[in-house]
């Protein structure tokens, strides 16, 4: 499908809750073309983007303005800071 | 020595003596702190640094291993140094009881062969790397929230606490807490990172942070700077 994208989403810890539990976190998602990263993430669920850690191809992705494009692995974390 | 017999087939002597004469600065003395330190002393690292400002109170004993009943309310560096000189009082050590920051780090880590951050401030963890960076000094980063915990080895010049966190300020420590396990969990493998690194042995974690959730029992290593240059 032209007007679509295929790109794999990995979830991390306590963000595994958006995923069916059988996913492991891990599912093949099919997106309209051109969708913001800040759009993609909304469709997954209620999360905090100020405190995000999202990784795009390996790379840490800041821009949530940026689109995502077929075959991109996102992978989706929640910081730690504590001692 | 009897005391390191156990360490043998693992730590040979010569490495042993190469422990006795290192210096690794320990950040912070708290849930990760009091773990790195008891394992550090007991693998027989001859100089240690401890900072921390901070008294300990009730709300530790769930997880901080120096805590107790009876030290509540009096110094963590202090009562971190007893417990030290109760494992092995040959163990140099130097308590700084106040607080942290970028001014005043360079003076406390300089000289030392490691720095291992068991801090709770993200941005103070980000501070540390750059004054790590600055004095030309590795560290050994930890951090733990709720069933999570991630350690990563920075090298002076690579940035990545920066890289990972961004303008993160808080972690879901905030919200989880932080309970007895996932600092014993995160803080043995800051020690094993140390012992490689100071020993120079075996495969330390590059450019990378290892991610684990100790709830789905998954081990990330997430790269985040290419060093295989």
């Amino acid at each position: 499908m032209e007007d679509h994208i295929r790109i794999e989403v990995r979830l991390f810890a306590t963000l595994r809750k958006f995923f069916p539990v059988e996913t492991r976190g891990v599912q093949q998602m099919d997106l309209p073309k051109d969708i913001t990263i800040e759009d993609f993430v909304d469709l997954i669920g209620e999360i905090d983007k100020s405190t995000l850690i999202l990784m795009v191809d390996g790379r840490r992705e800041k821009d949530f303005s940026k689109t995502l494009v077929e075959g991109s692995r996102v992978a989706l974390f929640p910081p730690v800071g504590g001692g | 020595m009897d005391r390191y017999l156990k360490n043998k087939n693992l730590i040979s002597q010569e490495e042993q003596n190469i422990l006795r004469k290192k210096k690794v600065v320990v950040l912070g003395c708290g849930g990760l702190g009091g773990y790195v330190i008891e394992m550090l002393v007991r693998l027989g690292v001859g100089k240690l640094i401890l900072t921390d400002y901070d008294t300990f109170d009730e709300s530790n004993l769930n997880r901080q291993l120096i805590s107790e009943e009876k030290n509540l309310g009096r110094s963590k560096v202090k009562e971190t140094i007893k417990r030290i000189s109760r494992i092995n009082s040959r163990i140099s050590v130097v308590g700084v009881e106040r607080e942290i920051t970028e001014m005043n780090l360079d003076q406390i880590i300089k000289g030392a062969d490691l720095v291992i951050d068991a801090l709770d401030s993200i941005p103070l963890k980000i501070s540390v790397e750059k004054v790590c960076s600055k004095e030309d000094i590795s560290m050994v980063h930890g951090a733990i929230g709720g069933w999570i915990g991630q350690v990563a080895v920075v090298r002076p010049g690579d940035f990545l606490l920066k890289t990972l966190y961004g303008d993160i300020k808080k972690g879901i420590e905030e919200e989880m807490g932080n309970p007895s396990f996932t600092p014993a969990a995160i803080a043995s493998i800051q020690v094993s990172e140390a012992l490689k690194l100071l020993l120079g042995r075996g495969t330390p974690l590059n450019g990378e942070v290892l991610y684990i959730d100790l709830e789905n029992n998954d081990f990330s290593k997430i790269q985040m700077i290419d060093n295989s240059h």
